[in-house]
């Protein structure tokens, strides 16, 4: 390369588009194709077949020896080189053609309908035409519009066109769409869309104005995309009050299943109008090009001569290219010879695409010949010639190559060779007639890279590789060279060992740069060789390139000089990673695995060059980075042994439950969670990152795959730098002094004691055996407040309760022998001292836990559950004492007394048998109520009114709670329900003795009562105190 | 207080029965009644004679019938507190009152013999003395020897027992022939009993052709 003369050419030189270079240029960086195929019918991707070079091409068809009407398809995707050809074919032809043939060039210019007519305007065939009027025609098409208004004429003759629709086009629509599509067309909003920067009237606009800047191979039609209404688009049109024939045709193309057929639908329905629109706009008659071109060669045929037309891209005459193609397929003979036109020899240029869709199937069958491009047109060494030429030709002056075409009509013989200034120890590339090409900034290595990692699917043609290849790669060198490369490329298949050795021999800045440079440059090995005469290799890059472009030596693996491989085909390229793949067949890696790898490396790259990450998704390379985050994740916590680092698994376990993560990535983007500590996008991380990558890529989750020994290496080391920072991150001492355990301990024992498995009345008889052998909540019926169970249901909700037991129980376990060990013994001495402390504080919430705001969300969740407690806990003591008070003092009313005790009870239960026996003796009426349940539960039931009397004056929360704790007032439940039926069968026993006695009201007899034993017992009387002091005497 | 409340209603109710019950058969208390009555009276002729009995007799029942009698007495006059006797008190307390009668009986014959033997057999010696009036002594003796309810038959035998006594006195017996008449009339006496005051005193009272000689076996 000569960088003052490229620096000089470069911007004329590398034009990704060949219409735009100079002959001289055009031709100097040609490089043959001699991958043609040549069709009779069109396949839109024809595979096999045999393989014509172009100058076969131009020599049986192109040049055209036998004068024969020929009409030629040159088609392939978009970049393949169809305009280079065709120019190459015009510009060979212009040296090769007959003197009675007119050459016709119709080049693609910016590829709009006014650039087109301008092109023909300017050439002397049609300005001599006898049609004038057609003519002008032409000449006021070519006048310029402001852009919003020939979009607007654009959009408003389309709805002319549908609203004036004659049936006349394939596909129809009923009146009443056609009406609700007219409507919706009008409404502003969805005109607003259809006319966006994206949409399809800025696509048919950029066919039709000058100086528009779409991409070349666009279409001008709709799509159905176009068509289909979210609803966003659907809430916009509502609220502007849309027709309701506008508002039907929105919802039509909202909804899910028929949307997509409604949207099809429309867009092929408008596709029918473009071009009829397309010729409004430009003020020309639909018959006005076919007109053009049989004039021509109605005047051709008149002088003698005959026409060859080289049209570059059809699409160049949207709107007008169905009339052109009537035209191109005339024949002057047979049953058009009275027409008298000249022979026309077309070549026409089209992408598959437009060809498959916008060709009618007669046209398609009037073409005589198909030339098809493949993607992968050239082979390796064609694509080191494809850039060992734009390399040469930026290197020579403008004249030397305008003097190589004006003298030797560009021979290959004569094809001049610049002077190599920089790159000479670089590598070269043959060409014909035994010259060489400086490749210089390239090496064979980095054109392969480039041309595997640069370029996307169908991407990978001249028209990309001149503009993501050539292009920003010499810029690179020409604006530095002592920084290059510096363009920070993503890096694909990085060997782990080659990164490492660099970064720790290496300052960061110069690191990265030395293995963008080996990885790309060079094979990516961390080999070094030195060949018989002498010269060292370095990754496969010549020692003195490095010490060219100012890295510095480091030490690497000897290797034997390896044999110099053939060539590739380009299509079985490979990288230094695929080209050991028989060492790797044995690990049995996938192409998904290595294309996985790949893709995170790049994102990888870009992270640690300053673009975020996103992981958000689970897919794609988001979700390969995504589990490398999870894998590392899972690796941190079983790799460190918390337990000897004092941090508990229930800890452990509460993060991973939580939004903590253990690491997050720096500028990783769209993550709700927050990490403890955070990987910083640098080499070091990204290496780890990668190692992860590749133990479940490669590896499938093991360490078995090549260079993994090294990858584990690179992990346990990282581990065991950042594991003191994220143990102490980790703990949960690091928020604050107070510890989850004790407030989890205390919401425990509240939780057993209103649950009555712990029914002392002091903390003192608590054991540490309540904590494991406690029952599960019984559910039985009890007679606790409304204030009682509502906090036990609040503490059971979203199983509250069973969580914190849990982490009561597992709070002190120890894994013996690793994290993983499912033998757990439990740290008594610990939790005997939380114990004690819980206790001592009689459950209250740890000191300093009022202020905490643990990012570990289970964590916080123990105080808040503690606090929720706590809160209730006093009205729940104050209830329970004010309804325990009005059932005892009931009772104390009931004896009349106080001093309720075992054999009062019992007596009470005899005494109601008594009076139940009498209902039933005296034929009262009250259903008999047993007793037994008093007179057997007495004991209890004395105790339970001694334990509430003894509490009421009591006015400590935890303390009422806990006498409360074994439900005495259940206990009093069979004396409560014996007095309120007593009340009720007394009040009716009442009610029945004064019914009864009422009938005895006025009876004399029975108020008497007793009179008529008077004497009787006075004999009776006498009688005993005969008898009785006769005893006594 | 609840024990009490209950107490009071069980008594109403079981008042409020009883009124029930009455009303509902008043020919039943009517006889209740008068077997109640009649049953007092017993219990009252029967007190009396036993005060008689005892007082001038000197008859003292067991305590056994003494408590049995006294009990029915109280649950006689119980029965009346409700102010309608009840018919099952009342056939109880009769019941039990034959029984202490026929206890009344059986402890009164065996006092009676004891009151009455060592006279009326004294009495059957001297019978020959004066047949009429020592026959009208043994039979007025002998009507009380069933438990009499009937307060002159006590009044006769206590009279009965005087006369006897005095016709015993008026014979002027000193101890020998008492002793003699004794044996005489143990079957015991023989002819070495025969000493000459009782001699004297047989002849004198005329006897000697009414005492019989026999030969003893021992």
């Amino acid at each position: 390369m000569d960088s003052s003369i490229a620096r000089e050419r470069i911007a004329s030189v590398v034009k990704p588009d060949s219409i735009t270079a100079s002959q001289g240029d055009f031709l100097a960086t040609h490089v043959s194709l001699k991958k043609l195929h040549l069709l009779n019918k069109f396949l839109l991707s024809p595979d096999g077949g045999r393989d014509y070079t172009e100058d076969y091409v131009y020599e049986h068809f192109v040049l055209n020896r036998d004068n024969r009407h020929q009409f030629i398809a040159v088609y392939g995707q978009s970049g393949t080189g169809k305009s280079h050809l065709i120019r190459w074919f015009e510009a060979k032809f212009q040296y090769d053609k007959q003197e009675n043939e007119v050459v016709l060039f119709i080049r693609r210019s910016d590829n709009t309908l006014k650039g087109t007519i301008r092109q023909l305007l300017n050439t002397p065939e049609v300005q001599q035409i006898a049609n004038r009027e057609i003519f002008e025609r032409l000449v006021k098409a070519t006048v310029h519009e402001d852009e919003n208004k020939l979009k607007g004429h654009i959009y408003h003759d389309l709805i002319n066109e549908i609203e004036h629709d004659d049936d006349s086009h394939d596909i129809r629509l009923a009146n009443v769409k056609r009406k609700r599509l007219v409507a919706f067309l009008n409404n502003d909003i969805v005109q607003k869309h259809l006319m966006d920067l994206n949409g399809p009237i800025e696509r048919i606009y950029s066919k039709v104005a000058e100086n528009s800047s779409v991409d070349r191979d666009t279409i001008a039609q709709f799509v159905p995309e176009d068509f289909l209404v979210s609803a966003d688009w659907y809430e916009e049109i509502l609220n502007t009050g849309a027709d309701r024939k506008a508002e039907n045709m929105a919802r039509e193309l909202m909804a899910d299943d028929t949307g997509m057929q409604t949207a099809q639908k429309a867009a092929e329905y408008l596709n029918q109008f473009v071009n009829d629109v397309i010729q409004l706009c430009a003020g020309i008659e639909p018959g006005d090009f076919r007109d053009i071109f049989q004039d021509i060669r109605r005047e051709l045929y008149r002088i003698g001569k005959n026409l060859t037309l080289f049209i570059e891209d059809v699409t160049s005459f949207t709107g007008v290219d169905d009339a052109l193609l009537d035209a191109l397929i005339v024949e002057h003979t047979g049953m058009n010879a009275g027409e008298h036109l000249c022979r026309i020899s077309s070549v026409v240029g089209t992408t598959s695409n437009y060809l498959k869709n916008h060709f009618r199937d007669n046209h398609k069958d009037r073409i005589t010949q198909y030339i098809y491009i493949p993607d992968d047109v050239f082979d390796e060494n064609g694509l080191y010639e494809f850039v060992g030429r734009y390399i040469n030709a930026m290197s020579l002056q403008e004249e030397t190559i305008n003097s190589w075409l004006d003298n030797s009509h560009a021979s290959a013989e004569e094809y001049p060779i610049h002077r190599v200034k920089e790159g000479a120890c670089w590598e070269f590339v043959p060409i014909q007639y035994g010259k060489e090409l400086c490749l210089y900034p390239f090496t064979k290595n980095s054109i392969r890279y480039f041309y595997k990692y640069s370029l996307t699917n169908g991407h990978q043609t001249p028209r990309y590789i001149i503009r993501d290849i050539i292009e920003p790669v010499v810029n690179d060198v020409l604006a530095d060279a002592g920084s290059f490369p510096s363009i920070k490329y993503t890096l694909m298949n990085v060997n782990t060992t080659l990164s490492y050795r660099i970064q720790s021999e290496v300052g960061e800045e110069k690191a990265d740069r030395l293995l963008r440079f080996l990885t790309i440059w060079g094979d990516g090995t961390p080999q070094q060789y030195t060949t018989a005469d002498g010269i060292t290799y370095i990754s496969a890059v010549r020692a003195e390139i490095l010490d060219e472009l100012g890295f510095p030596r480091i030490s690497m693996v000897e290797a034997a000089v390896p044999v110099q491989p053939e060539q590739q085909d380009l299509s079985t390229a490979t990288t230094q990673v695929e080209s050991s793949s028989e060492q790797e067949a044995q690990f049995d890696i996938s192409t998904k695995a290595y294309h996985h790898v790949d893709q995170a490396n790049e994102e990888l790259t870009k992270w640690r060059n300053g673009h975020p990450l996103d992981l958000s998704t689970t897919v794609g390379v988001g979700g390969i980075l995504r589990k490398a985050q999870e894998d590392i994740w899972d690796y941190l916590y079983s790799a460190i042994n918390w337990g000897t680092e004092e941090i508990s698994l229930d800890n452990i376990s509460k993060i991973k439950k939580s939004s903590m993560r253990l690491v997050l990535f720096e500028n990783q983007m769209k993550t709700r969670s927050n990490g403890f500590i955070m990987m910083p996008a640098s080499w070091d991380s990204m290496n780890v990152i990668s190692a992860f990558i590749r133990w479940r890529e490669y590896g499938k989750q093991s360490w078995n795959y090549p260079d993994a020994e090294f990858d584990a290496y690179l992990v346990t080391s990282w581990t065991a730098r950042i594991k003191d920072e994220l143990v102490k991150a980790v703990s949960e001492n690091s928020i604050s002094e107070a510890n989850y355990i004790e407030a989890a301990i205390a919401a425990e024992i509240y939780r057993m004691i209103l649950n009555g498995e712990f029914r002392e009345k002091s903390l003192k008889n608590l054991g540490l055996e309540y904590l494991f052998n406690s029952k599960s909540p019984k559910t039985a019926k009890t007679n606790h407040t409304k204030e009682w169970n509502s906090l036990i249901s609040v503490m059971s909700q979203k199983d509250a309760a069973a969580k914190n037991r849990e982490t009561v129980r597992q709070y002190f376990n120890l894994p013996q022998g690793g994290t993983s060990s499912s033998i757990l013994v439990l740290d008594a001495p610990n939790l005997s001292r939380a114990f004690r402390r819980v206790k001592g504080n009689r459950l209250a919430m740890p000191e300093g836990a009022e202020t905490i705001q643990d990012p570990v969300k289970p964590r916080q969740e123990v105080f808040s559950y503690l606090r929720e407690i706590l809160d209730r806990v006093g009205q729940v003591a104050k209830a329970e004492l004010s309804n325990a008070s009005t059932v005892i003092q009931q009772i104390y009313d009931y004896f009349d007394t106080d001093e309720v005790d075992k054999d009062l009870i019992v007596e009470l239960a005899n005494r109601v048998k008594a009076f139940y026996d009498a209902i039933n003796d005296n034929h009262f009426s009250a259903t008999y109520y047993q007793t037994d349940l008093v007179r057997k539960n007495a004991e209890a039931i004395s105790k339970a009114i001694n334990d509430i009397g003894n509490i009421l004056e009591e006015d400590d929360a935890l303390t009422i709670i806990m006498a409360f704790s074994g439900d005495p007032l259940s206990a009093l439940q069979p004396l409560q329900e014996m007095f309120k039926q007593l009340d009720i069968d007394l009040q009716k026993i009442d009610r029945q003795l004064i019914a009864r006695k009422s009938q005895f009201s006025g009876d004399a007899e029975c108020n008497s009562q007793g009179a008529q034993y008077e004497s009787d017992v006075q004999s009776l009387d006498d009688a005993l105190d005969l008898f009785g002091r006769k005893a006594v005497s | 207080m609840i024990l009490d409340l209950l107490n009071n209603k069980i008594n109403a109710m079981k008042k409020v029965r009883q009124l029930e019950a009455i009303k509902e058969n008043h020919a039943q208390q009517v006889k209740t009644d008068q077997k109640y009555h009649d049953l007092v009276g017993r219990i009252a002729v029967a007190s009396e004679t036993y005060g008689y009995a005892h007082n001038h007799l000197g008859f003292l029942l067991s305590d056994m019938t003494t408590q049995k009698i006294q009990a029915v007495i109280v649950e006689l006059r119980s029965a009346s507190e409700s102010g309608y006797v009840a018919k099952d008190v009342v056939d109880k307390a009769d019941n039990d009152f034959e029984a202490i009668q026929k206890s009344i009986k059986g402890e009164w014959g065996k006092y009676f013999r004891t009151l009455t033997s060592s006279t009326t057999n004294t009495l059957n010696v001297i019978k020959g003395i004066d047949p009429t009036k020592i026959g009208q002594c043994l039979s007025d003796i002998d009507t009380a020897k069933d438990w009499p309810y009937d307060m002159a038959v006590f009044i006769t035998l206590c009279n009965a027992l005087d006369d006897a006594n005095a016709l015993i006195s008026d014979l002027n017996m000193d101890s020998n022939i008492e002793c003699f008449l004794e044996k005489m009339v143990k079957g015991n006496a023989s002819i070495a009993d025969l000493d000459n005051k009782v001699m004297a005193w047989i002849q004198s009272e005329g006897l000697a052709g009414k005492i019989k000689l026999s030969f003893s076996y021992r």
